[in-house]
């Protein structure tokens, strides 16, 4: 409960926010401009925007959760934070689910109608079939960011462990393209790794609404989502115990 | 120049003494670079072009950007914090100096990251076949426009602050919008959109006519992409200085 009314209080914060949003809004549309000229000059369909919209819907709706732990790690924050009834990694993942909601909402009806009207063709009709599972992959998304702020215990600087996240994700997790547009080998690599199902899985399901494909991503999100869970614990206890160490 | 150079080797030494940070930052950044080529390069063996933009096309963007933003980074990362210094009155203790503000204000600071960015640029264009005796005149004048271009376009997004306030975000924004354009296929964009991209967000002269200037050189090319450079700083010195005239201390001591 208190879970949730720290994330109730993070969203109140974020519908304030409203500058924030309005740049990730207008980096969206541009992406989103960029992509449906390239896709126009390739002849292609507007699936493919349709695409890129949903992908990058929960890419830009994501809260820089790694930066803000780091930020605490190193001014020593944490220290401090960790003295209250609730633990602080659950007080900032609630945060960061609190404020991507309300960014996914408004990102999510901007992405919708700049996509409807740069391509001309309506949503797709599986969208709402993989719109929940976008929420849960966003969700999960927001845990891994959680994992590499907690990294700064030990390396310090996270921002190269979260270029590479980054980019593997866009790779194997068909951020631009779909995976569809890679060679088959990579294909077949990019869905063996936690990054396929967090992107492409749920946004394929957009296009070809198959209740079995959505129960099979559902699945692979839900076991990825638990195994970082309990990912995310022990390297949070692991935190505290390096922390004790250093502030002994 | 002796100025230059020390305040050079000071932020070079500032950035080193960190070394296992300054060396995380540039291998990462290599590596970062590596993969966004690499889901360019995946995409242009399904499709062999766009409109006429191929896979060397886009090597070749990506060594003229990744050469250019790593020197503007490595040598005035100082540029980023502007728009937040003029709004917070930091630019009070370098009036006080006898050294050009925009100068010392832009050259405060190196990005280590950028070294990684650079090292990315030379081995493309190692790469892409342009590192031959007559090729290097041609990349070293892309790598020196382009850098020159990022810096005068970052100091006027952020230049903005002395007369909208804080602009810091908006000013950053700015700066990956241009970053985003530069490194995009050239053939996609036309009318008001490469309009755009040739003044106000000047990706043009960063990555489209240097990438051309490599593949077929020519001097109207040369002197285009030369001639952007210094009129782009030029704007961006005299920008600073019409709002410098603006600028109130923010007397932060008082």
């Amino acid at each position: 409960m208190k879970g949730l009314a720290i994330a109730a209080l993070a969203a109140r914060h974020a519908l304030h926010q409203r500058g924030e949003v309005l740049f990730r809004g207008v980096f969206y549309l541009a992406i989103l401009l960029i992509f449906a000229r390239l896709w126009q000059a390739l002849g292609a369909g507007g699936s493919y925007v349709w695409y890129i919209a949903l992908t990058e819907w929960i890419v830009l709706s994501m809260p820089l959760l790694s930066v803000e732990i780091e930020e605490d790690v190193r001014r020593g924050d944490v220290a401090y934070a960790i003295a209250r009834p609730v633990s602080y990694l659950r007080v900032k993942v609630a945060e960061g689910l609190g404020n991507g909601i309300i960014r996914l909402l408004m990102l999510g009806g901007l992405g919708g109608l700049a996509a409807w009207l740069l391509t001309g063709t309506p949503p797709p009709r599986g969208l709402l079939l993989s719109l929940p599972l976008g929420t849960l992959a966003f969700s999960i998304l927001v845990l891994t960011q959680a994992a590499i702020g907690l990294s700064a215990f030990w390396i310090g600087d996270t921002a190269p462990l979260f270029w590479i996240w980054q980019k593997l994700l866009f790779v194997f997790g068909g951020l631009m393209f779909p995976l569809e547009v890679y060679p088959e080998w990579l294909q077949r690599a990019a869905y063996a790794t936690p990054f396929a199902p967090l992107l492409h899985g749920w946004a394929r399901l957009a296009f070809d609404p198959d209740p079995a494909l959505a129960a099979r991503t559902a699945v692979l999100l839900l076991c990825w989502g638990v195994a970082l869970v309990a990912f995310v614990a022990w390297l949070y206890r692991r935190a505290l115990v390096v922390m004790d160490v250093n502030g002994g | 120049m002796r100025h230059l150079r020390a305040l050079l080797l000071t932020n070079l030494k500032a950035s080193l003494a960190l070394r296992g940070a300054f060396w995380a930052r540039a291998v990462f950044m290599v590596l970062n670079n590596g993969i966004m080529l690499a889901i360019w390069l995946l995409f242009f063996l399904r499709y062999d072009s766009v409109r006429g933009w191929r896979a060397a096309d886009t090597v070749s963007i990506y060594a003229v950007c990744a050469t250019a933003f790593g020197l503007a980074v490595v040598l005035g990362h100082g540029v980023n914090d502007l728009a937040r210094r003029i709004h917070e009155g930091g630019l009070d203790a370098l009036l006080t100096q006898p050294k050009d503000v925009l100068l010392q204000c832009v050259g405060s600071r190196s990005e280590a990251s950028g070294w990684g960015d650079l090292f990315t640029g030379v081995v493309l264009l190692a790469v892409g076949g342009h590192l031959t005796p007559a090729g290097i005149p041609i990349c070293v004048v892309a790598a020196l426009s382009g850098a020159a271009i990022f810096l005068a376009s970052m100091v006027l997004f952020h230049s903005v602050a002395f007369w909208l306030g804080d602009t810091t975000a908006v000013s950053r924004q700015a700066v990956h919008f241009l970053l985003l354009f530069s490194l995009y296929p050239s053939t996609i964009f036309g009318g008001w959109l490469k309009l755009l991209l040739f003044t106000a967000l000047p990706a043009g002269f960063i990555g489209y006519l240097p990438v051309d200037l490599l593949h077929r050189f020519s001097w109207g090319t040369l002197l285009a992409v030369a001639g952007a450079a210094v009129g782009y700083v030029a704007l961006a010195a005299l920008v600073f200085r019409l709002g410098l005239r603006r600028y109130q201390s923010g007397s932060r001591f008082a």
